[in-house]
């Protein structure tokens, strides 16, 4: 059952026909559609065919996932996004977090859908066009700058400029949400901006450890006006917003990383089976064993717990943030781990790149590290 | 930092050895400043470059490099001063590679590796076999010529077999040397053997006998010329990609009599021997990528600023940082302190003990590497006493007390590396996952030392058989 990479506490939990007919058929997805293709998009880093494969998630519906009903969406909540995006994983993390970043940028358009504007939300939405537009966001990362991203306001015209370090998809997607700040006091504001307006340059895409599929680049904003459409809401009240939208973030790394693992696992699970080693097969060996047990353990408790994050009051709704920031520390360090020990299971061709797991050790860390890397949440957990 | 530091801060211990022993911890000081300079302005500037054209070709070699390194005359070091090398022992090795993967994990095992083959020699002792080895490594790279050597135990379906004879009694190899009219014809596979499109000679076990793998193995060695003898496909990697690794095919292989380089049946003994020394060696590689690793990211914490200070700033920055130097610095003095062993009371005390020493002074060095010393070193009584003297002086005992604590340091320094590299990741964070902080490479290179050279799950079976006893599993 494990080895299938089923998702167990989902179902322990009951949460509806509904859900696990949707995970159900992203799953088949997954197989049909990604794994086929992963290890090849991670070489050769084309991204003609992760947008193949974003246009394809189109039939299925899940770029809208988070859209509301009435803008043509599927009105699902966080919950059911990070458990899709757990078995997205299960076949890439790179097509997962592409769908990470879009899910969350739509997550915090469409909360506050009544402040932005028709006609952007007609484009995101594709309500027209019957294509929704791919969006990504860009989290204020720790690192500062000299030309930080700033909003300004110069004689009534609001204005952006500065740079967006290494914004996820930048260079793939259509619309890119950003949280800036500005002259006008300590809060951020929500802007949504074409990546094809004037004054937007998305940079080369930078060769980084892992996550090879998702173009990783940084947006340079030079005197890029806004006309008023692009801002939603008030200037600097979106404070609240922004830790929702990176804890939503986060709870989608946690679902990412359990489905590397679930694969990190089953790989290693499947191999031990079938390799000889010391006068029986390696699953016999108590230490393999206890390496593919600590990844059960853990893969267990981690889906319990990024599940648990996006509990709230209303079944799927996002509970206390210090969840989320707690399943992504844990998930992310599980599924390195799960993918450091699958390796080691495997000895010698677990590190060549034809098994696909030293690409799980290499998405994994990139987990890790998104936004704010574990050990710097580490220490900023305890309030 | 410690880049900045000599020997004998490192270790002040060689200090008190220095005092008995001068030409001997002067040597190693030279070789760390040779080492150290060769790291930061050969094998440094070089590093990402390599890397980035090996992921696109496997087989690239960087021949430039080799022969900046041959002018150094760094992959012929280990020979005796008098015949043209270095007279490097495994101190100064130790060094070179700690120094060396601190740059670059590929471009110092692809000199490193190589010395294998040497050591497959050595440790049989066959003074005709070590002196035409010699003779044509020093004349070669007098023309400018590299001469690769691949050591070849793995095979598609046994990696850890062949490193353990329980394993070993019970494994399925592919490959198998049939005896016939002077010689044996080898059928079969080996694989992940690094250097092994390169080589120009390989060094390879195979039992006589695919049922009765551990009373039969025995160890021999070709030239890659060998009719039948092809090298397979170079795998594509996830690090260490300077360094090719390839898979060897043998196909009605012939090897003569006389290049049988284990007694039948000794293979085990053989690889064992050589694991005993070299598994040392990766201990310290494992240090050397740690140590690699903090150097890059305290170059990184120091310019980056983060909450109104620089990021080293950050107290728990310095816990991480400090926590994997106690390791670094813990583990050097053990690697050191091993290093040091293997020079006085493992194979590299043949070349040093005084009757070899004589015998390298008094002889003209015209003599050293003629034919003629070469012939009488052949002669079966000269052949039979020189490695019957190297098998007293060097003793069971010796080699398992050397197989305990090497693997002891394989695993620790290996997963060293690998937790190092992983903590320094997580320091630099997004931004430092750039190609061009080298810190990413650091860390696809660290994962496969805790593989080769046994999985560190091998070590701890041969720590525990060796410190408890042999027990069934």
């Amino acid at each position: 059952m494990y080895s299938t990479g089923r998702l167990v506490t989902m179902i322990d939990r009951g949460f509806g026909e509904g859900i696990k007919e949707i995970v159900e058929v992203c799953r088949q997805f997954t197989r049909k559609e990604i794994e086929p293709v992963a290890l090849d998009m991670d070489q050769s880093h084309d991204r003609e065919r992760l947008k193949a494969i974003w246009e394809k998630s189109m039939e299925l519906g899940i770029p809208s996932l988070l859209i509301p009903e009435e803008y043509g969406g599927s009105d699902q909540t966080p919950l059911t996004a990070a458990l899709v995006l757990d078995e997205l994983a299960f076949g890439c993390c790179s097509v997962a977090v592409l769908f990470a970043h879009h899910l969350a940028a739509c997550y915090a358009l469409f909360s506050q859908a009544n402040k932005v504007s028709k006609e952007i939300l007609k484009l995101l939405s594709g309500e027209d066009s019957g294509k929704p537009a791919m969006l990504t966001l860009s989290l204020p990362t720790e690192i500062e700058r000299e030309n930080q991203l700033r909003l300004e306001n110069s004689q009534g015209v609001l204005s952006l400029s500065g740079v967006a370090p290494l914004v996820g998809c930048a260079p793939i997607a259509d619309y890119i949400v950003l949280f800036p700040r500005g002259d006008y006091g300590d809060g951020v504001s929500l802007v949504v901006v074409s990546t094809r307006s004037a004054g937007v340059s998305v940079g080369k895409a930078e060769t980084m450890l892992g996550l090879n599929a998702v173009p990783f680049a940084d947006v340079t904003f030079e005197n890029c006006e806004l006309p008023g459409k692009e801002l939603v809401g008030e200037r600097g009240q979106m404070n609240d917003l922004l830790h929702r939208t990176l804890h939503v973030f986060y709870g989608f790394c946690s679902a990412i990383a359990m489905g590397a693992t679930r694969s990190a696992f089953s790989k290693a699970l499947q191999y031990a089976k079938n390799r000889y080693q010391f006068g029986k097969m390696i699953i016999e060996h108590h230490e393999i064993r206890r390496l593919l047990a600590n990844m059960l353990i853990k893969m267990n408790v981690g889906t319990a717990g990024y599940i648990q994050a996006f509990v709230g009051e209303e079944v799927g709704s996002l509970a206390t943030e210090r969840r989320a920031d707690l399943a992504r520390i844990f998930c992310t360090d599980t599924a390195l781990q799960s993918a450091i020990d699958a390796i080691q299971i495997h000895g010698g061709i677990g590190y060549m790149k034809e098994t696909g797991i030293e690409k799980i050790m290499r998405d994994s860390k990139m987990l890790q590290v998104l936004v704010k890397s574990n050990r710097f949440m580490e220490v900023d957990v305890i309030a | 930092m410690a880049n900045e530091q000599d020997l004998l801060e490192y270790a002040p211990i060689l200090g008190v050895l220095k005092k008995k022993f001068p030409s001997y911890i002067e040597r190693a000081e030279e070789a760390q400043r040779l080492c150290r300079k060769f790291a930061r302005e050969v094998i440094a500037p070089l590093s990402l470059e390599v890397d980035s054209k090996c992921a696109i070709d496997p087989t690239y070699v960087d021949w430039d490099y080799y022969r900046k390194a041959m002018e150094l005359h760094i992959p012929t070091a280990f020979i005796p001063k008098k015949m043209g090398g270095k007279g490097w022992g495994a101190l100064d090795l130790w060094i070179f590679v700690e120094e060396g993967c601190s740059a670059c994990v590929g471009l110092t095992a692809l000199i490193g590796f190589n010395m294998f083959g040497f050591l497959c020699a050595c440790v049989e002792f066959m003074p005709a076999v070590l002196l035409n080895m010699i003779k044509h490594m020093i004349e070669e790279e007098k023309r400018g010529n590299p001469v690769f050597f691949a050591w070849a135990i793995t095979e598609p379906g046994a990696g850890t077999d062949v490193q353990h004879p329980a394993a070993m009694a019970r494994m399925r190899p592919s490959i198998e040397a049939r005896k016939v009219k002077g010689g044996y014809i080898v059928n079969g596979r080996k694989q992940f053997i690094t250097n092994g499109n390169l080589a120009d000679f390989i060094c390879f076990n195979a039992p006589l006998d695919r049922t009765k793998v551990l009373e039969t193995d025995t160890t021999f060695m070709i030239p890659a010329t060998t009719p039948g003898f092809s090298v397979g496909r170079v795998e594509n990697k996830c690090g260490q990609k300077a360094c090719p690794t390839a898979e060897l095919i043998f196909e009605d292989v012939f090897v003569p009599e006389s290049n049988l380089w284990s007694p039948e049946g000794e293979g085990i003994r053989h690889s064992t021997e050589i694991l005993s020394t070299t598994r040392g060696a990766i201990g310290m590689l494992g240090v050397g990528i740690a140590r690699g690793a903090v150097e890059r990211t305290v170059r990184f914490a120091s310019e980056k600023r983060v909450r109104g200070h620089a990021l080293i700033d950050e107290g728990w920055v310095q816990f991480a940082l400090a926590d994997i130097l106690m390791d670094i610095i813990n583990l050097r003095h053990a690697m050191l302190n091993f290093a040091v062993a293997v020079d006085f009371y493992h194979v590299m005390k043949m070349l040093n003990n005084p009757l070899a020493k004589t015998a390298l002074r008094i002889t003209p060095k015209s003599v050293l590497l003629s034919d003629k010393l070469e012939e009488l070193a052949g002669m079966g009584i000269v052949s039979t006493m020189v490695s019957g003297l190297k098998k007293k002086m060097v003793s069971e005992e010796i080699i398992s007390n050397f197989v305990r604590h090497g693997s002891a340091l394989k695993a620790k320094g290996t997963d060293l590396g690998m937790r190092a590299t992983s903590i320094c990741a997580d320091i630099v964070g997004l931004e430092g996952m750039k190609r061009d902080y080298g810190i990413e490479k650091l860390f696809r290179d660290a994962k496969i030392a805790q593989i080769y050279e046994g999985t560190n799950q091998l070590n701890q079976i041969d720590v525990f058989d060796r410190e408890v006893g042999y027990h069934d599993r």
